[in-house]
């Protein structure tokens, strides 16, 4: 009968705290409040830095930024909104002068590439600027025999007097 | 109560007891007094392991009646309440937070950031993160915010979207791992939606595994990595690399900067297969050299712009951009025309936005001026748009710009490209289309030896960290330098600040270089690991090789030096872009003297060597929408998921490279993969699966479409 003893404890302990089980949450209900609490003024520090957006002007547009025309809906989404963060919203730096329409092309310089194309096929590279340390006819033709330039045509003008003897080849 | 229920009846339905019968009656007392222990504290806390959350069911009240540890957070102009509903999903009480408009903004109840209340954590662990909920609008997304001992509270990152559903549901995410210098964290449940969200018995549970013993027995390759040339040749110059949706390499050459076959109106491409070895040449249409390419969200290359002609000896005129634009197609192996460009476009830069158009900026004209329109691909209508049918800044964004997506759909330039000094002013910007502004930022160290340096947006993308590295000059041509610069686009005012140096290498002939040389033509790989990989390189315009590779990894901001460097040179018009199968390709080499190197290299990153490959064994589909979560099996624990966008690289760059974290709902070797619901942080396309087992190794890549 020491079984049967053990399962009567055993359905007391459960009954007790059943029975507290019911108490506490009795007791939680006659705190709760009836009324849904005021929405209260915002204090914490998760939120991010926030900037009305800037007003729209004339005709859009194509938006680049996904829109979020689901979270100014009146319906609840089903399929989500993008969630966009307010980063990167505060900078003590304001936009460039917004520029006119160009009236004239944008120069930029024929030897965009940092290449004196005045020398060898049109792909190869003599450099404008040689490195430092690399000066005049012999150091230059030195550092591009070192680089494996060879036959170095002049297809322009020898502009850097890399072709002394002046029969169009560079270096040789 | 119901399982010491059923333990009851089981055992008096039994005739007699042994000394053993005594001994599972005990066991049962015990389970009755847990089941008890249970209704007594109703957190719904199935788990025995301790719940970090403080007052987790929402049954403590403070005077005011708000659950104790909890506070009413958010922001905007919407109309909303927050109040307690009752009963909870267990116990009297949740949280029920309305919107009834909600024009911007997002509302959320949030763990209280004080000592007392916000859950301990410790650096280097994850935690399954799990709240009950209910909500009428999918605009909800678990948030994260952490306390760094430096900054204070600062945001974290956003775990997951959850779907609308009407009976109390439960969501599990894993945090991933907690960064170093945080204490606590603080998490809630935002909704920025018109609709009801409730939420009840929050939990958190330390979730790290340990990490297996790791075992290399790859000497050298341990730790550095090996390389691989490959015994055959590319069929052409490998000047632009496009890693296709079926995981071949598409292999971009046109004329390939070589006079003869510009001459010979003779341009070329050709598709690599890894799998096989194998290349197939295709027909190619204009001279590709110096165009730009992008995957658009379907996995076909937009290829925008060219090579018109190359300057004359005289000076007379300069390099000239072509119009035209091609789409290339992985299906079919082949190029189609769309219409032109506004403008010639002759090393411009192309972007895709999370719309999925794609924004094409700089570059030199047909005129060989400099290109300053803003060229503007829709997607939908497969056209470029005409000039005025796009916001125009008639700004001059020079070559190549590295122009990288930010979360809310502004560009970063970060500064980087190819020929000369950087742009006026801070050398870097925020380029907002939308509102047609151009923001300076400061901070970026010698913007005017950025030249062909490299920007990668760093893993995961959440985080919104940009590298820059290294850099030189091709005018004034100086030793190119070490300098490298990161920048942390959460902050409300970013600005650069100076990163660790980039190790130093050696030089032709095994020469050392000085403390003060680095490199540019630089490539940097995104790994599947989470860290980058950096490699190539030279020291000056068109000249001088730097053998060097390091480890960069964001979690430390540190290079981890000396990796086993390429044999072969990478300098100007070199690329080095992660394969599916977790390996790195290195390509091209065009010196000074106009020869081009056309060996391949195969990295293998040390990864590979420390174990086995955890396996996807299945993917529930690969059709992935923003916000939404998707299945897949493993064979083993892993550590961490993300999707990868192949690269499209060129000149040191390709800012639509990016590493995209996917929160893990961890079940087994059952993992939920919670998509990000923003597509500015993945653009659409299709991305590289990998999973990371808990030896560090990543998984071969699945690939899965997002939106
Ligand atoms: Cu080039």
């Amino acid at each position: 009968m020491r079984i049967r003893r053990v399962l009567t404890l055993a359905g007391v302990v459960a009954l007790v705290a059943a029975a507290a089980a019911v108490l506490v949450t009795l007791g939680r209900a006659a705190l709760t409040p009836s009324s849904v609490a005021a929405a209260p003024a915002v204090t914490d520090s998760t939120w991010p830095y926030y900037s009305p957006a800037p007003a729209e002007s004339g005709s859009p547009p194509p938006a680049a930024r996904p829109g979020r025309t689901a979270t100014a809906s009146a319906v609840p989404a089903v399929s989500p909104a993008p969630f966009v963060q307010h980063f990167a919203d505060g900078p003590t730096a304001g936009p460039q002068p917004m520029r006119r329409s160009p009236t004239a092309p944008l120069k930029v310089p024929a030897f965009v590439d940092g290449c004196d194309h005045n020398y060898g096929t049109r792909t190869q590279c003599v450099p404008l600027a040689f490195p430092d340390g690399v000066t005049g006819a012999a150091g230059k033709c030195s550092w591009l025999a070192a680089h494996g330039f060879t036959g170095l045509i002049v297809a322009g003008r020898d502009v850097q007097g890399l072709d002394a003897d002046g029969d169009g080849t560079a270096c040789d | 109560m119901s399982s010491g229920g059923t333990v009851l009846i089981a055992y008096r339905n039994r005739p007699w007891l042994s000394r053993a019968d005594r001994g599972r009656i005990a066991q049962a007392l015990i389970l009755v007094l847990i089941a008890a222990t249970a209704a007594v504290v109703p957190a719904g806390a199935a788990r025995a392991s301790a719940n970090l959350i403080a007052n987790p069911g929402l049954e403590g009240l403070d005077p005011t009646g708000f659950p104790v540890c909890w506070e009413r957070s958010g922001w905007g102009d919407q109309s909303f309440t927050f109040g307690l509903a009752s009963p909870g999903h267990t116990g009297a009480n949740a949280i029920r937070v309305t919107l009834t408009t909600s024009p911007n903004g997002d509302r959320k109840a949030m763990m209280l950031e004080n000592p007392s209340c916000a859950p301990n954590v410790t650096p280097g662990h994850r935690y399954d993160l799990s709240a009950w909920y209910t909500t009428t609008t999918a605009n909800t997304v678990m948030t994260m915010f952490r306390h760094d001992v430096a900054q204070g509270w600062v945001y974290w990152t956003d775990l997951a979207t959850l779907p609308v559903t009407s009976t109390w549901t439960r969501k599990t995410v894993r945090t991933p791992e907690v960064p170093a210098g945080t204490d606590q964290i603080v998490w809630g449940v935002t909704i920025y939606g018109v609709g009801t969200l409730q939420t009840d018995d929050y939990e958190m549970n330390d979730a790290t595994q340990p990490a297996p013993e790791q075992s290399c027995s790859a000497g050298d390759a341990c730790t550095r990595g090996v390389w691989q040339v490959l015994p055959f040749n590319s069929p052409v110059r490998a000047i632009h690399a496009v890693v296709l949706k079926n995981g071949n390499v598409l292999l971009v050459a046109g004329s390939g900067n070589d006079p003869d076959a510009f001459a010979a109106g003779t341009f070329t491409t050709a598709v690599y297969r890894p799998e096989t070895g194998t290349f197939s040449n295709v027909p190619t249409p204009a001279d590709l050299f110096c165009s730009g390419h992008v995957q658009l969200a379907d996995g076909r290359v937009l290829i925008m712009g060219g090579n018109k002609d190359y300057p004359a000896a005289d000076g007379s005129h300069g390099y000239k951009g072509l119009k035209n634009s091609y789409v290339f197609d992985p299906a079919t192996g082949s190029y189609s025309r769309v219409n032109d460009m506004t403008a010639g476009s002759w090393y411009p830069s192309a972007t895709i936005m999370g719309n999925g158009d794609v924004i094409a900026l700089g570059g030199l004209g047909e005129d060989s001026s400099g290109t300053v329109a803003t060229q503007y691909f829709k997607t939908s209508e497969s056209r470029w748009l005409s000039l005025n049918e796009a916001n125009q800044t008639w700004n001059f964004w020079g070559l190549y710009p590295s122009m990288i997506l930010m979360q809310d759909g502004r560009l970063f330039y970060t500064g980087s490209h190819v020929f000369g000094n950087g742009l006026p002013g801070t050398g870097s910007s925020i380029y907002d289309y939308d509102a047609n502004t151009i923001t300076p930022v400061g901070g970026l160290q010698n913007k005017d030896q950025r030249d062909q340096s490299m920007s990668v947006l760093l893993p995961p993308a959440q985080d919104q960290k940009v590298l820059t590295i290294g850099g030189g000059n091709i005018d004034s041509n100086p030793d190119a330098n070490r300098l490298t610069d990161l920048i942390d686009l959460k902050r409300a005012d970013p600005a650069y600040t100076a990163g660790p140096p980039l190790p130093t290498g050696t030089l032709t002939g095994g020469v050392p270089q000085t403390s003060t040389q680095g490199k540019m033509y630089v490539s940097a790989v995104l790994l599947p690991d989470g860290k980058v990989f950096e490699t190539g390189g030279g020291l000056h315009n068109r000249a001088d090789p730097v053998y060097e590779a390091s480890m960069y990894d964001p979690a430390t901001n540190t290079f981890t030096p000396g990796l086993a460097t390429d044999p072969v040179p990478r300098t100007y018009h070199s690329s080095a872009f992660l394969l599916p199968d977790g390996r790195v390709m290195s390509v091209g080499d065009n010196p000074g003297n106009g020869s081009f190197d056309m060996r391949l290299s195969i990295y293998s990153p040390p990864y590979l060597f420390h174990g086995a490959r955890p396996q996807i064994l299945h993917i529930s589909e690969n059709e992935w929408a923003y916000g939404s979560t998707h299945t897949i099996t493993v064979d083993d624990p892993i550590l961490r998921a993300e999707l990868i966008r192949p690269g499209a690289v060129t000149h040191s760059s390709d800012p639509n490279q990016r590493f995209v974290d996917l929160p893990m709902s961890v079940n087994g070797d059952t993992i939920g993969l919670n998509l990000t619901s923003n597509p500015n942080i993945a653009p659409p396309g299709w991305y590289m699966l990998f999973v990371v087992g808990t030896n560090g190794v990543p998984s071969v890549a699945r690939w899965v479409h997002v939106g």
